[in-house]
């Protein structure tokens, strides 16, 4: 035998890697195991999946029986594949315990620190050596799973729509890679923290979810502060909560899986600002955890916590959450404290195994209690701070997403048309005012002995996205007519028109027949009455590429003035101006034009000059979060507020039923359910259709000369000798 | 060399080493003896860069151990725990330590491993406690790093194999000039393969000298004196004789015998009592064991006193 010593020095990092991946080869071998049973798998059972349907439904090349055999077996893979996925992620956490467990085994310490390494070069070795374990993985069966994907795309075409989608699914694998490297990153720390194996594990899952739970916390103390208009689930946009946890990471996943549907319009700055934040505060958790790992000493191991911040810092969070939610929602705090207590007192047992310095505890615990008690009446005495007067400049914001219920039909719509936004923060910028300078408005007392209350509050939710990556959410109660301005610059935009008409096709695949290869055009006119066509899918396609098209040359003019025809499929306006729907419309045999006096009831129901109101107080003082019954109990309080606007307004009141005649039936054609900006003269009512008649040329006169058949009293409050028109 | 200046090692309040100066030259195979809690361990895993010192320095050739890959390189440390490897084959464990020391035998390896007959591919879970001690043994020996530091090196081996390892590291220490720091409290193996030994209690060195020196610098003297003219006997006290110079670490009279254990070479001793004509006098040497029971009983650690 020959002597083989060594002459050439391996680099530090090249050995203890080398060592680490021999100690840690059993759990890479699970990971590497969960991460090929994970997305590989889910890819390989889509394409089974996808096929299954073609054959199906496309090529009827199979039987139904084996259709839904095969069905049911891709879904119990799925569900297999899922966890197998979900299980490789939460092995980060195995490969951070092993390379560390000379951190908390006392038999190893001597074994690791005696070894010729630094603490520098021991530290980085272990963390990078766990890190790369825990990705290489992952990563692998995101390729695996892409190359799946590309080998099946010939045999199933719809995965095509992978390939379209693929920049969002390249964002998608950052964020997950991003996540799980702050996953592991956070592990390691809570582990630097540790001298024992229960408190690790105890510090990992505590750190994991009590740094997001404890900034949701805080959040939600601050809106419970009566921080006007500010939305309690903001937080889950703001880098804070999304940037700092796994968790929070998870968060903005969805806020991406979200953007899908307007993935082109995305906020690349929220996205990029979202890596940039995250990685810092990554590579923050890391140099935290190598300054404590350099500070702390082999002696330590054993020890339940070396350093006894971290628990107070857990348990103080975990108190947070716990006595702000019993403060914020009305619970009973002193169950709060004791329930705190509790949780605390056992937490202090087990980590002093015993009652050594118990005093101590007692004092932890009650600065605990005092801190979240003064932090939330900080909250609630400072009103949140002021942040509810915080409005963005125009020049500031990339764009916004608004949710409206009349124009956006309770989903959110994404806007860079900067007549949009400035209209949104001109609107933000009143509502602000109206609320911090109460003392500036004066709105009128309605006589309600006089009128019926007809109240037009809209919810609209406003979410900014600016170019520094920041995200503005606030959530108002709006009189509809200080929005009209802004609801006319949305129906006037091209995002409008490109994400309605998207919102279109969709809303008409759901009802696409497979069998039939057809779908189902409704068109509701003036009458209330439906028309329905069965069309194709390319057929489909042109109407909405013809609505797109309407929209996008729809004048300021035309939205005020044109003559409304009706809707199609009971959501999407149509004007007369709307040429190109209106023509491919009747080429399928859907009449747009005017309703003939036949078409119409014998009687129609009128309301006379209608008054709408706004609970201007409650609105702008958002007192209606301390009493729900505000608008039944308190009729004194609701005032007028200047004139009314807005869309779709429903509208109930005293009506009178008028026989339908040739003027009436003038009338209604020239009504419309769209109001911008100026009092109607007469609501009708039939077959479920609101219309308001606006005064325009001779529609008094012609009002005023129908013949009444018959009164019909709604209105409790009214005197019926003082009702009538004159 | 190896040097300890002024140096203190704390744990939390409890002190376990109190400005502890200490030199151990190289080539030397040093013992460390002492009692429990002593501060022998603290020592050995202060050489080893386990610790880092409070105040004071811990030097090896000059410069400080702690977080020094340069100095580490040149020590490898046996702790008094085995449980550690369990996990290894002992293949994998010569891996293990052959990719962090450079200069790591194969050679001697295979050697020492045959002079003993382990398995290099059964787990070391399955070993005896002898055989896993005998196991990082011959792997610290392979390492050829130029400091061998074993806490309770040789518990668990049988006699034959006590005698094995004592000679392999004899053999080191004559072929490459191997410095060995054992700390242990089986003072007839210290004695047996040290030539150097310091002796510890609460934290502090009571002495470190060669063996032989400190052999022969306490004596147990057994003396009988002439009465006097009156024909009393002659009483004298420790305290008299201490305050003629002598260093008693033990003074006992049974009737006219006295016996008494003294600092001092043999023939200073002689010297000192020659005066005093006893009618019978002896010196005679003491052990290792001795030695150490009769200084820590000085401080007050007397087994007498624990009942």
């Amino acid at each position: 035998m020959t002597a083989t010593t060594s002459s050439k020095s391996p680099s530090f990092f090249g050995k203890r890697f080398k060592n680490n991946f021999r100690e840690n080869k059993r759990s890479f071998i699970v990971h590497l195991i969960m991460s090929i049973l994970g997305l590989p798998a889910l890819a390989v059972i889509a394409i089974i999946a996808l096929y299954n349907e073609t054959q199906y439904y496309n090529l009827k090349a199979i039987s139904e029986e084996a259709y839904d055999s095969i069905s049911a077996g891709c879904g119990a893979f799925a569900v297999v594949g899922v966890l197998c996925f979900i299980i490789s992620l939460f092995l980060g956490m195995t490969l951070a315990l092993t390379n560390f467990k000379y951190l908390y085994k006392k038999s190893i310490t001597d074994m690791n620190y005696a070894l010729p390494l630094s603490g520098t070069q021991r530290f980085f070795a272990d963390y990078l050596s766990g890190c790369i374990m825990y990705i290489a993985p992952i990563f692998g069966a995101i390729l695996l799973s892409i190359a799946i994907l590309g080998i099946g795309t010939p045999i199933v075409p719809e995965i095509n729509e992978f390939w379209k989608n693929f920049d969002f699914v390249l964002k998608v694998i950052f964020i997950v890679l991003i996540a799980i490297i702050q996953f592991y990153t956070l592990t390691v720390l809570a582990i630097v923290f540790c001298g024992n194996t229960f408190e690790s594990i105890f510090s990992i899952f505590a750190f994991n979810v009590l740094i997001p739970a404890s900034i949701a916390c805080v959040w939600v103390a601050l809106c419970q502060s009566y921080a006007y208009g500010i939305d309690q689930t903001a937080i889950f946009y703001n880098n804070i909560f999304t940037s700092t946890s796994p968790i929070g990471a998870i968060s903005f996943f969805f806020i991406v899986a979200d953007s899908i549907d307007y993935t082109d319009s995305f906020n690349t700055f929220l996205y990029t600002k979202w890596i940039i934040i995250t990685l810092a505060v990554t590579a923050l958790y890391l140099i935290a955890a190598y300054l404590l790992y350099r500070h702390r000493k082999a002696e330590d191991v054993s020890k339940p916590y070396v350093y006894k911040s971290a628990f107070y810092a857990i348990m103080t969070m975990g108190t947070f959450c716990i006595l702000s939610l019993f403060i914020n929602f009305g619970g009973f705090l002193a169950a709060g404290i004791v329930l705190c207590g509790i949780v605390w007192f056992i937490m202090e047992v087990i980590t002093r195994r015993g009652f050594k310095k118990f005093w101590q505890a007692g004092l932890g615990f009650g600065a605990a209690v005092i801190s979240v008690i003064v932090l939330c009446s900080l909250f609630s005495s400072t009103k949140g701070f002021g942040i509810a007067k915080k409005v963005p400049s125009t020049a500031s914001v990339e764009s916004i997403a608004i949710r409206d219920n009349d124009i956006t039909d309770y989903g959110k719509m994404v806007f860079r048309d900067k007549k949009v936004i400035e209209e949104a923060v001109k609107l933000h910028e009143e509502l602000v005012d109206r609320h911090f300078n109460q003392e500036e408005y004066t709105y009128n007392t309605v006589n309600f002995d006089e009128y019926y209350p007809n109240t037009v509050d809209d919810s609209i939710y406003l979410q900014y996205s600016t170019y520094t990556g920041s995200t503005i959410s606030r959530e108002y109660n709006v009189p509809s007519n200080m929005s009209a301005e802004l609801k006319k610059a949305i129906l006037l935009s091209d995002d409008y028109a490109e994400q309605i008409c998207k919102e279109m096709f969709r809303y008409e695949i759901n009802y696409y027949d497979e069998y039939d290869n057809a779908t189902t055009v409704e068109f509701l006119d003036k009458s209330g009455d439906y028309q329905s066509k069965k069309t194709d899918k390319l057929s489909f396609i042109s109407i909405c590429d013809a609505y797109k098209k309407d929209l996008m040359n729809m004048t300021e003019d035309d939205l005020l003035n044109a003559n409304y025809c009706g809707k199609i499929d009971n959501q999407y306006f149509v004007l007369e101006t709307f040429d190109n729907t209106i023509s491919i419309l009747e080429s399928l045999g859907i009449d747009c034009g005017d309703i003939t006096r036949e078409e119409m009831p014998n009687n129609i129901d009128i309301s006379r000059s209608p008054v709408f109101y706004s609970a201007a107080e409650s609105i702008f003082t958002n007192d209606y979060t301390e009493n729900e019954y505000y608008y039944y109990d308190f009729y004194e309080n609701f005032t007028v507020l200047d004139s009314i606007s807005g869309m779709d307004i429903y509208y109930s009141g005293d009506t009178k039923t008028v026989k339908v005649s040739y003027e009436m039936s003038k009338l209604i054609n020239k009504s419309t359910p769209m109001v911008w900006g100026e009092m109607p003269i007469a609501v009708f009512k039939f077959n479920g259709e609101v219309l308001f008649l606006l005064d325009r040329g001779d529609n008094k006169e012609l009002l005023d000369s129908l013949e009444v058949l018959k009164w019909q009293v709604t209105n409790d409050y009214n005197d019926y000798d003082n009702y009538g028109w004159d | 060399m190896i040097e300890l200046k002024n140096t203190l090692k704390k744990f939390d309040s409890y002190t376990a080493l109190d400005h502890v100066d200490l030199k151990i030259e190289k080539g030397t195979a040093f013992g460390l003896l002492g009692s429990n809690g002593a501060g022998k361990s603290t020592i050995l895993r202060l050489l080893s860069g386990i610790y880092k010192p409070e105040e004071g320095e811990v030097l090896i050739d000059g410069k400080p151990v702690y977080d020094n890959v340069e100095i580490k390189e040149k020590v490898f440390f046996i702790n008094d725990e085995t449980v550690q490897f369990a996990g290894f084959t002992l293949k994998e464990l010569k891996n293990y330590y052959k990719s962090y020391y450079r200069n790591f035998s194969e050679e001697t390896f295979e050697e020492l491993r045959k002079r003993i007959n382990l398995p290099l591919n059964k787990k070391i879970n399955k070993f005896s406690k002898g055989m896993k001690r005998q196991a990082i043994v011959i792997i610290g020996l392979a390492c050829k790093t130029d400091y061998l530091l074993l806490d309770e090196a040789f518990d668990g081996l049988d006699p034959t194999m006590r005698i094995i390892v004592k000679k392999m590291l004899v053999d080191a220490m004559l072929d490459r000039q191997l410095t060995t720091v054992i700390s242990s409290h089986n003072l007839r193996e210290i004695n047996e393969v040290c030539d150097t030994a310091a002796l510890l209690h609460g934290g502090k060195i009571l002495f470190a000298r060669e063996l032989d020196d400190v052999t022969s610098s306490i004596h147990k003297i057994q003396a009988v004196f002439p009465p006097d003219e009156n024909g009393n006997p002659v009483e004298y006290t420790k305290e008299q004789l201490e305050e003629s110079g002598l260093e008693i670490l033990h003074f006992e009279r049974s009737q006219s015998i006295y016996y008494i254990i003294a600092k001092g070479e043999a023939d200073v001793l002689k010297a000192y009592f020659a005066p005093k004509k006893p009618v019978l006098f002896e010196v005679i040497p003491l052990t290792l064991e001795e030695i150490f029971i009769y200084e820590l009983e000085v401080l007050g650690y007397d087994s007498n006193d624990i009942k």
